[in-house]
């Protein structure tokens, strides 16, 4: 049976498995990176917490118009190069999913259909048309939560699509001095651990067990490969490739993750 | 203190700590890399050329040729990256992995995150300048560590940070930064399969040009001009009016800025996420192709995708097309002997087949494709299931009309992959990727190879959709450039499996 330790002082709070000997029962209160394996609660580390869900924020994507290239021609026999060259065209938009108004960039995730987008994530086709597909890419700045689309077109014209997103925006809490280490209000349903670290107001994210809501997949693992000018995502509802990828990518590793809140 | 347990409940018993459902922790501020002053080069590609010689009657009266030339750079298949990557880059195309920071050893993952802008952009793509994927000078999160830079026909760039597997021993951990780039293999149907520039039409060329070189770029043109002198020829390669070859392209792209790294422990191991390897999972080779008049088509070191482990197996499928009246005697796969799926024949012209074995070892292997007679040409495309549920397919279409529509039953979660050859048209043109005519109707998106007509015979169409089939029947037609209905113009299989 793994024996913990819960070491409390001015200074910092942990909760760990108690070291083999002949190291001190205090090493990893002190030198937490070094134990990091060891612990499961420390002060010095930072937890993150759900600060705000936004649900259902609809965008809708402009339709690209399609262009009809001439393709290369010897002069005497076709058009002119001065028409375009190729077929279809790049329309590139950014949006504005929320403003979150924090003065810092925070940490973030925009969910779509139940999967966490990544840059370069389609949210677009059209079927029996490869050639027509919409990705976007999701971004932060001190004040807003931000999506960047990019829509490719062929001859025909790749159409408008409303599309609506979840967001969940992070808090990174600090250590407030002002908090104690510790402090308990069970009959309030209160408590703070680690001068702010993790309180009851913002629940940490922690790992999911059987009966927990699912907040989100974290990837932990990479959850993109590239092959043969093609690329292939994948996340927790499966593997989709754009152009024939001929890789060796069929699994990516992922933490089911939940605030139970 | 209960040896074992750490926890915290409130009054109505919920936890609000738990030392067995631990919280995610993160390193403090302090300790999150910021690095700046990032400058990330991913390189130029190699490059080939394309030139195109056309020449015709004038219409004086001495019938003096008439000519004019346009010549193009393009890009071969190429992979770059680590040599230690699973699938090897092109030789002498490596990027070997960097090392950016270092975190503790026992961080598990880390959030990386990019504020990266693009200082110095590529040459344009037939016109268009390829954008950017992320947002540029704001902080993007590379998720897995993830993160495409760039895609556009021909190529793909992308960054991929990562952990390594094994410590420094000195209680810290690498972080590392792959490169990788990559473009499209696929052949380039409007070349002279003999690449005779001597004679009018389209001819490669270059340091690394081929069969399979995309144009990316216009380079020269000259002419129309009549040669009065009645020689002919001026414009051709190497002639006396040749316009010129050189690349004047870079498609090499320059990111800067900064890099985070932020480390992190779970301390759990992480669920699969992606395909089922007990379900059918398939991916699909280049296609390739020999020119030579002979009976037996060997070719070798095909990539075959991962052996099977454990229990599963694998399937390799093989769709031909080649050129001259003789029948398929044999085919083999990895040494294996195959089984005729589906075939056609277009008179004396040319045939499409495809054949499929139970290939359960080797990451690469042989394909031998052997006929009764001697053929012009053999086209392959290989495709690999696992986890099949039978070598019979579900349906197949062998066809020998054109612009017409034929019907294909599947079943979920299938696969389907066609093949065909067509007899030739006038044409005049390079014909840009998943443009008319083409091969449709398949599941999902189905990646297109090129098909203009060809005044060559023997000119391929090869498509597999690259999502699985959902069960419908669905509507197949290799179409022929608007030409209508056209009966005994081509030689087409298609064939659905699962």
């Amino acid at each position: 049976m793994t024996e913990f330790i819960s070491w409390i002082r001015q200074d910092k709070m942990a909760v760990y498995e108690v070291p083999a000997n002949p190291l001190d029962r205090l090493t990893p209160m002190d030198n937490p990176k070094a134990f990091w394996d060891k612990i499961r609660f420390h002060s010095d580390f930072q937890y993150l917490s759900k600060q705000t869900r936004y649900n259902g924020i609809s965008v809708t994507h402009a339709a690209i118009a399609g262009v009809t290239g001439t393709g290369y021609i010897a002069p005497g026999t076709g058009s002119s190069l001065s028409a375009p060259v190729a077929n279809g065209q790049f329309g590139v938009a950014t949006h504005t999913l929320v403003t979150h108004g924090l003065g810092y960039v925070p940490l973030f995730q925009i969910i779509w259909n139940g999967n966490i987008i990544s840059p370069g994530t389609v949210i677009q086709t059209v079927a029996n048309d490869k050639s027509r597909v919409r990705i976007v890419s999701p971004y932060a700045t001190t004040s807003i939560i931000g999506l960047k689309s990019i829509g490719i077109s062929s001859t025909l014209a790749l159409p408008s699509t409303s599309v609506a997103y979840d967001v969940i925006v992070f808090r990174e809490p600090a250590v407030d001095p002002s908090l104690p280490m510790v402090r308990l209000s069970p009959s309030a349903g209160k408590f703070v651990l680690g001068k702010g670290r993790i309180t009851s107001d913002n629940l940490p994210l922690r790992r999911w067990v059987s009966g927990d809501p699912i907040l989100f997949y974290q990837p932990v693992e990479r959850t993109t490969d590239i092959r043969n000018g093609a690329f292939r995502n994948i996340n927790q509802a499966g593997a989709a490739d754009y152009g024939t990828y001929t890789g060796a990518f069929f699994t990516t590793g992922l933490i089911r993750v939940t605030d139970d809140g | 203190m209960i040896p074992g347990q750490v926890w915290g409940k409130d009054s109505s018993g919920k936890y609000f700590f738990n030392a067995d459902n631990y919280p995610l922790s993160y390193a403090n501020e302090a300790d999150v890399t910021l690095l700046s002053g990032v400058s990330i080069v991913f390189p130029d590609f190699r490059k080939g050329n394309a030139y195109q010689w056309q020449q015709w009657d004038s219409g004086d009266a001495s019938h003096n040729p008439r000519e004019s030339a346009i010549s193009l750079i393009t890009m071969p298949g190429q992979e770059w990256g680590p040599t230690t990557m699973l699938r090897p880059p092109t030789s002498g195309c490596e990027i070997p992995d960097v090392v950016i920071t270092t975190v503790p050893e026992n961080a598990d993952h880390c959030i990386y995150e990019v504020n990266l802008t693009r200082t110095v952009t590529p040459s344009q793509v037939n016109g268009n300048t390829v954008p950017v994927i992320f947002q540029e000078g704001q902080w993007v999160q590379a998720y897995g560590g993830s993160l495409l830079v760039e895609w556009s026909n021909p190529y793909t760039r992308m960054l991929q940070f990562y952990l390594a597997p094994i410590a420094n021993g000195d209680g810290t951990r690498n972080v590392l930064m792959r490169m990788i780039q990559s473009v499209v293999n696929q052949r380039q149907y409007n070349y002279r399969q003999d690449n005779d520039y001597n004679k009018t039409g389209w001819s490669w060329g270059g340091p690394y040009g081929s069969a399979f070189g995309i144009p990316v770029s216009f380079r020269a043109s000259g002419g129309p001009a009549t040669d009065v002198a009645g020689v002919g020829g001026r414009y051709k390669r190497g002639g006396a009016n040749a316009v010129a070859t050189s690349d004047n392209t870079n498609y090499s792209s320059t990111f800067t800025g900064q890099i985070r790294v932020r480390p992190g422990r779970s301390g759990i191991t992480p669920t699969s996420g992606g395909a089922d390897p007990t379900q059918p999972f398939y991916f699909v080779t280049d296609i390739d192709q020999i020119v030579a008049s002979t009976t037996t088509y060997t070719f070798s070191g095909k990539q075959f995708g991962p052996a099977p482990t454990g229990v599963q197996t694998r399937r390799m499928m093989v769709s031909l097309t080649s050129g001259g009246a003789n029948n398929i005697s044999s085919v083999t796969i990895g040494g294996v002997a195959a089984t005729l799926v589906a075939t056609v024949k277009l008179t004396t012209v040319a045939t499409s087949a495809i054949y499929i074995a139970n290939v359960p070892t080797g990451d690469t292997g042989n394909v031998v494709v052997t006929f009764s007679g001697n053929q012009a040409y053999c086209n392959i495309q290989l495709c690999a299931g696992y986890n099949m549920a039978s070598s019979t397919p579900d349906a197949i279409i062998q066809n020998t009309t054109s612009g017409q529509n034929q019907s294909l039953a599947t079943v979920a979660s299938g696969w389907t992959m066609a093949i065909g050859v067509h007899q030739p048209f006038i044409w005049d043109n390079i014909i840009f990727a998943n443009q008319d005519p083409q091969l449709y109707g398949f599941s999902g998106m189905g990646n297109m190879s090129t098909f203009p007509a060809s005044t060559t015979a023997g000119a391929t169409i090869a498509s597999t959709a690259n999502q699985n089939t959902d069960g419908s029947t669905l509507t197949v037609q290799l179409r022929n450039n608007g030409s209508g209905v056209v009966a005994n113009s081509c030689a087409w299989v298609a064939a659905s499996f699962h």
